[in-house]
C-alpha cells in the first residue's frame, strides 16, 4: 500500500469534519471521546489521485487517525490495508514530540489490549491492560516511582492499610464523616486525592481543605494524586459523567490499575466508599469496585452516607448551595474550615465559576 | 556549551531516535535508552550519545533515548540537533 503518498492534516474537530472523525472510529469500533483537543488525521494526497493504483482509495480519503487529550493519546485507527506500514509511529510521533516540547513528562496512551504491543514496540510500557482497554506510559518506571514514592512516606511497621480515594470538591461533613469512621475501622488511613484538575474546585484547594479537615487524625496519611486513580486517563467519563458502557469499561481499567499495581504494592487491604445516592455513574463505579477490588486482597467497605435534615451529604448539593447564595445551610453540611475557605476572598472565582456552569 | 532548557530531537519512526537531554543535578552522564536491539546495540548507542555530547562539551546531563533501530549517524544527528536546541543555539557549523 506504500504506492499511495499521503499526508498529516489537523482535523477540525468542529461540524463536518468532526462527524468524519466519528464515523471512522465507529468503523473500528471505536469512541469519539468528547474530551479529545487535537486531533490529525493521515489522508491520501492529492497529487496521487491520477495514479492506476489509486482506485481504491481516492483523493483526501482518511486512512488513519489520532487524537489527544492534556497528555494522554487517544482514538487511534487505521485501516487495515495501511497497517504496519509506519503510520502509527508518524501519528505517535507527532504526539509525542509536541507533547515533550509543551513540557509533559509522561506520555500515556490509551488503546485496545489486542493493540498494546505495537505502543509496547514503539518504546512505551504498559500499565494495566483489561479485557476492553489497555493503559501505556512513556516513562519505563512512572508507576512504579510513584508506589514507590508513597512507600516511603509510609510508617514501616504497620503492613495492612486502608485507603480513601476523593475528590473533595469541596470538602464536606459527608468527607468528615467517612474519613472519621475509615480511621476507626483501620489501623492507619491513606487518602489518595484526585489529581485531575477538572473539578470546579482545583486541585490545590482540594487538597488544602482536606489537609485541613483531616489535622487532627493522627493515623492518617494525605498522599500525592497521581494520574493513576480516578484521572483523564484511567477514567474519562468521570469527568465527562456518562453513565454508559463506556463508564463501566473505565471503572474496570481504573479499579484493576489501582489493585493491581497501586494496592498490592502498598499492601491496600480496606478501600472506603460513600453510598452514592444521586450521582449514577459514581454508584457504577462503586458496584465495579465490590466485584474487582477483592480479586486483589482489598475489602470494599461501603459506608452509609451522612445525612443531615434527612439529605445525604454530597459535594454537588454545596455547590448548588453555593450556586444560590445559601450560605446558612452551607454551614450546616461543611465542617469549619470548609466554611472558613467558602467565605473568604479566594473562594469567589470558584463561585463565581460555579454561577456560569449552572446557568 | 551550556543547557538552558530540555531538547528534543527525532521521532518515533522507525530507524530514528528520539532524544531528551536536560541539564543533570548529579555530575556526569546518565543515559535512559529503550531499544528493542539493546541486548546488541546497547553499547554501540551509549557510546555514541556519550562521544556526541563531550564533542559538545556537555557534561552534566540526563538522556532520555527511545531508539527505534538507528544507525550511529542518525544517532549523532539527533544528540547533536537535541544538543543545540536544549543550549538555545541556531549557529551550528555546518562541515
Amino acid at each position: 500500500m506504500n504506492e499511495y503518498p499521503f499526508e498529516l492534516r489537523k482535523i477540525s474537530l468542529n461540524g463536518k469534519s468532526r462527524q468524519q472523525l466519528v464515523t471512522f472510529l465507529e468503523s473500528f469500533h471505536l469512541n469519539f471521546d468528547d474530551d479529545v483537543q487535537e486531533a490529525i488525521g493521515i489522508f491520501i494526497s492529492a497529487q496521487n489521485s491520477k495514479t492506476e493504483s489509486s482506485q481504491q482509495f481516492g483523493e483526501n480519503d482518511l486512512i488513519a487517525c489520532g487524537g489527544c487529550s492534556g497528555h494522554v493519546i487517544k482514538c487511534i485507527a487505521i485501516r487495515e490495508e495501511f497497517q504496519n506500514t509506519g503510520l502509527l509511529s508518524k501519528i505517535i510521533s507527532y504526539f509525542y514530540s509536541r507533547m515533550k516540547k509543551s513540557g509533559i513528562q509522561n506520555i500515556l496512551i490509551y488503546t485496545k489490549p489486542e493493540q498494546s504491543e505495537k505502543f509496547i514496540n514503539l518504546g512505551f510500557n504498559a500499565i494495566v491492560k483489561t479485557e476492553n482497554v489497555a493503559l501505556l506510559e512513556s516513562e519505563s518506571d512512572g508507576i512504579s516511582r510513584y508506589v514507590e514514592k508513597i512507600r516511603e512516606r509510609l510508617p514501616a511497621e504497620i503492613n495492612e492499610f486502608g485507603c480513601i480515594v476523593m475528590n473533595a470538591n469541596p470538602f464536606t461533613n459527608g468527607h468528615q464523616y467517612l474519613v472519621d469512621t475509615a480511621s476507626r475501622q483501620c489501623r492507619h488511613l491513606l487518602i489518595f486525592p484526585v489529581k485531575e484538575d477538572r473539578s470546579v474546585f482545583p486541585y490545590d484547594v482540594r487538597l488544602q481543605l482536606i489537609k485541613e479537615n483531616i489535622r487532627p487524625y493522627e493515623n492518617i496519611s494525605l498522599l500525592d494524586g497521581s494520574d493513576y486513580i480516578i484521572s483523564a486517563a484511567s477514567f474519562p467519563t468521570y469527568f465527562l459523567k456518562e453513565n454508559s458502557d463506556i463508564s463501566r469499561i473505565q471503572a474496570e481499567l481504573d479499579l484493576t490499575l489501582f489493585g493491581s499495581r497501586i494496592a498490592a504494592p502498598l499492601r491496600i487491604t480496606q478501600r472506603f466508599v460513600g453510598t452514592e445516592p444521586y450521582d449514577l455513574m459514581t454508584a457504577g463505579y462503586n458496584a465495579q469496585m465490590k466485584k474487582i477490588l477483592p480479586m486483589y486482597g482489598v475489602q470494599p467497605i461501603i459506608i452509609p452516607r451522612l445525612e443531615i435534615e434527612g439529605k445525604a451529604v454530597s459535594a454537588s448539593q454545596i455547590r448548588k448551595m453555593l450556586y444560590e447564595n445559601d450560605f446558612s445551610s452551607i454551614e450546616k453540611f461543611v465542617p469549619p474550615a470548609t466554611y472558613h475557605f467558602l467565605i473568604s476572598d479566594e473562594a469567589i472565582p470558584i463561585i463565581q465559576k460555579i454561577k456560569q456552569k449552572m446557568l | 556549551m551550556n543547557l538552558i532548557s530540555k531538547g528534543f530531537a527525532g521521532t518515533l519512526e522507525s530507524g530514528d531516535i528520539f532524544i531528551e537531554i536536560e541539564k543533570s543535578e548529579q555530575p556526569g552522564i546518565h543515559i535512559d535508552l529503550q531499544s528493542k536491539v539493546k541486548n546488541q546495540y546497547g553499547k554501540q548507542i551509549f557510546s555514541v550519545i556519550t562521544e556526541t555530547l563531550k564533542e559538545n562539551g556537555i557534561t552534566n546531563v540526563n538522556v532520555k533515548a527511545v531508539d527505534q533501530g538507528s544507525l550511529d549517524c542518525t544517532i549523532r544527528a539527533r544528540v547533536t540537533t537535541a544538543i543545540y536546541r536544549g543550549c538555545g543555539r541556531t549557529d551550528y557549523r555546518w562541515e
